[in-house]
């Protein structure tokens, strides 16, 4: 059995993990050679669909391998079930005895130090940053487009701010948000995101619920959206060849890896599930994938033109969703 | 009635039944059912798509083999159909039958509902109430009835000629069990009497309804139940025929034991049993209760019984109408939703072509002030 305050370092990498509106939705239970996982009930959204939920979940996964690597750890997936439901667990096993890559201690430092950036990109990448990036593996069953033509990077754009109008026009949804945007008016939190990282404009006087369900103008963020995905050098899809729970699991893992490896390389990125999640959005999102499998996240990548403006978000302590 | 048959302990009898000689003919509810369980375990899919056909494929794969399929699985026999059925057991049907429910009956209020005892007595516009009850995933169920199938009642009873002459609760139950096996029903093939009103709305030990449904013609036995219910403290749940509209009454003696019987219209019953049995009385009473403010031609109609009409003109639409509206009362009192005791009118025609439907210039037609001079003429009430 691996040493408790051995997983729980872990385990505060994976923590890092993005997810959506930081909701973090994870519950990690210690088993007798690795741990347990599912999804944390109390964080997530009243229906389903819970595929973004468990793409955190396998970006999480993913956070947690870096960490085992680096300790000399190999981390193994249980079966996974099919069907999606929000109580599945999902079995982690950790090998012993291997030798960590050259590049192990890089991508945990990756994986320590990648942080959301909302707002607005440099119009160039560094040199050999794509090329980096292509180079990324992915999962079994998984695939990553990379678009930065000028034409598919319009699209990106026209899809981010699409899904941002979606997401403040249906009072479902902001309900939804509502309880994960704050600002100084609120009680500290550990989960959720503070209002300068959504909009740094916005105001901070009044609670981040208030902001979300009364304030905010649907065109105003999809507008902020749109100018700051036409900015962007570089956009990604994740997909995967199957639209189920280890395809959802494996796409989450494959983002991660695009995600620390983009760290690595000095990028900022900045996430847009939307376009995956809205059944209207989903058909132009496909085209813009190449069709490969069915897409799950659109991203953007870039040099932050204000890198102040990768705010931290808040993280819940690793005893809050880890027991022994 | 059915046997239901598991794939382990009865797999002798199942392989008998099984056998070409036994001119039994097995139908496999799992080609229709699996697809439909993938499309609930799978909703989100954008069918036609490669990866949903990826995805399905590792459904059927991982989730549904041989194997699993039959140790998922309850035999069901219908003898009277010669059929044998192999259905997905009575948690994954449970989910088929009720998942076009989702989110217009949530989940608790799903659970209430299957969980609650419904009693039908008498099984004309009762099996309408039935029928609805069981459609939206009632299935415990009491049901009281005496009668056979009749030509005269196929203008309202869904049924067939071919059971001509059968139990009206034989038929009942059939196409109850046929929907969903493994409902519980429990049957008074002598109709609800005074000898089984304890057994059949319940006391001491005996489970007590969670709402009666009274669909009974017979005044005294009307009377009577009700009697019972409210002693009980059972709701009651009436619908009636009104031409083509249909008229509930909630007695919710489960709030108030002191409410009187329909709705005190017809003054004290209880008090004055011995004038149920006379014929005029009986005319005066049930006259009373209904009230005038029922259609033109049910007004006609109702000067009619006992002269050119042998009983009370129903039609198939009212009786229709009047299931959905006993079902959906019935699910309201089960589920807590607060449904006040009270008469309560669903006047389709009124719907359709407004004032219109309230003239009386047909001779088959009857205002108010027609009506109870001709009940005066006629039975002198």
């Amino acid at each position: 059995m691996i040493d408790r305050a051995v997983l729980t370092s872990w385990l505060a990498v994976a923590g890092q993990a993005p997810s959506p509106h930081n909701n973090q939705p994870w519950l990690a239970r210690a088993t007798p050679d690795g741990l347990s996982l599912r999804l944390d009930h109390q964080q997530l959204p009243a229906l389903g669909p819970d595929r973004v939920q468990f793409i955190a979940l396998g970006a999480f996964i993913e956070n947690l391998g870096y960490a085992a690597a680096a300790d000399g750890y190999r981390l193994a997936v249980g079966g996974l079930p099919t069907v999606p439901r929000r109580s599945a667990e999902i079995t982690i096993q950790f090998h012993d005895g291997m030798k960590p890559g050259d590049d192990a201690a890089a991508l945990l430092d990756g994986a320590r130090r990648r942080r959301t950036n909302r707002g607005r990109y440099e119009s160039r990448l560094p040199p050999a940053a794509s090329q980096a990036l292509r180079a990324v593996p992915c999962e079994p069953a998984t695939t990553l487009t990379l678009i930065d033509d000028m034409a598919g990077r319009s699209v990106a754009a026209d899809l981010a701010a699409r899904a941002m109008r979606v997401l403040f026009t249906v009072p479902e949804l902001r309900r939804d948000l509502a309880p994960f945007v704050f600002t100084r008016a609120d009680e500290p939190r550990d989960i959720g995101m503070p209002i300068e990282s959504l909009n740094p404009a916005a105001t901070a006087d009044v609670p981040g619920s208030t902001w979300v369900l009364e304030l905010a103008s649907p065109d105003e963020e999809a507008e902020a959206a749109r100018a700051r995905f036409e900015h962007a050098p570089l956009h990604f899809v994740v997909s995967s060849l199957a639209d189920t729970l280890p395809g959802w699991i494996a796409g989450g893992r494959t983002l991660q890896r695009v995600l620390v490896m983009a760290t690595v390389l000095g990028l900022s990125h900045c996430l847009a599930a939307g376009p995956a999640e809205i059944p209207t959005l989903l058909p132009a999102l496909r085209r813009l994938a190449g069709g490969a499998g069915r897409p799950l996240i659109l991203g953007r990548l870039g040099v932050a033109a204000v890198p102040a403006q990768a705010i931290a978000s808040p993280r819940r302590a690793v005893a809050d969703f880890f027991s022994g | 009635m059915i046997e239901l048959l598991d794939p382990v302990t009865d797999r002798l009898r199942i392989e008998s039944l099984l056998d070409p000689a036994a001119g039994i003919k097995l139908v496999d509810a799992w080609e229709t059912a699996l697809p439909e369980l993938a499309s609930l375990d799978l909703p989100h899919l954008s069918p036609g798509t490669a990866d949903s056909q990826a995805s399905l494929d590792q459904y059927f794969a991982a989730e549904w083999t041989d194997t699993s399929i039959e140790a998922a699985s309850t035999y069901v026999l219908f003898p009277w159909r010669s059929t044998i059925v192999r259905l997905p057991g009575a948690d994954l049907f449970w989910r088929l039958r009720t998942a076009r429910n989702r989110y217009l009956i949530d989940e608790s209020e799903q659970r209430q509902w299957s969980a609650a005892l419904i009693g039908i007595a008498g099984l004309s516009v009762g099996a309408s109430v039935l029928a609805a009850s069981s459609l939206t995933g009632a299935r415990r169920f009491r049901l009281a009835e005496g009668d056979t199938l009749g030509p005269t009642n196929l203008n309202r009873l869904a049924g067939s000629v071919c059971d001509l002459g059968e139990p009206k609760l034989t038929l009942a139950m059939r196409r109850t069990l046929e929907a969903d096996p493994y409902s519980d029903i429990q049957a008074f093939p002598a109709g609800y009497t005074p000898g089984t009103a304890d057994a059949f709305i319940g006391s001491g030990g005996t489970e007590r309804l969670t709402v009666l449904v009274e669909e009974m013609d017979d005044l005294a036995l009307k009377v009577g139940i009700r009697v019972k219910a409210r002693a009980a403290r059972v709701p009651v749940v009436m619908v009636t025929d009104n031409g083509d509209n249909a008229i509930l009454d909630v007695e919710r003696f489960d709030q108030d034991p002191g409410y009187p019987l329909f709705h005190g219209l017809a003054g004290d019953l209880a008090a004055n049993p011995a004038d149920l049995n006379d014929p005029i009385q009986r005319v005066n009473i049930a006259s009373a209760i209904v009230g005038s403010q029922i259609t033109p031609r049910t007004r006609f109609s109702l000067t009619q019984v006992g002269r050119t009409l042998p009983s009370w003109p129903q039609l198939g639409t009212a009786a229709t109408a009047g299931g959905a509206l006993g079902a959906l009362a019935s699910r309201y009192i089960a589920c807590g939703v607060p449904l006040e005791s009270g008469r309560y009118r669903v006047d389709l025609d009124e719907t359709l072509i407004g004032a219109g439907a309230r003239a009386s210039s047909r001779w088959n037609e009857l205002d108010e002030a027609g009506f109870l001079a001709g009940l005066k003429a006629v039975y002198g009430a």
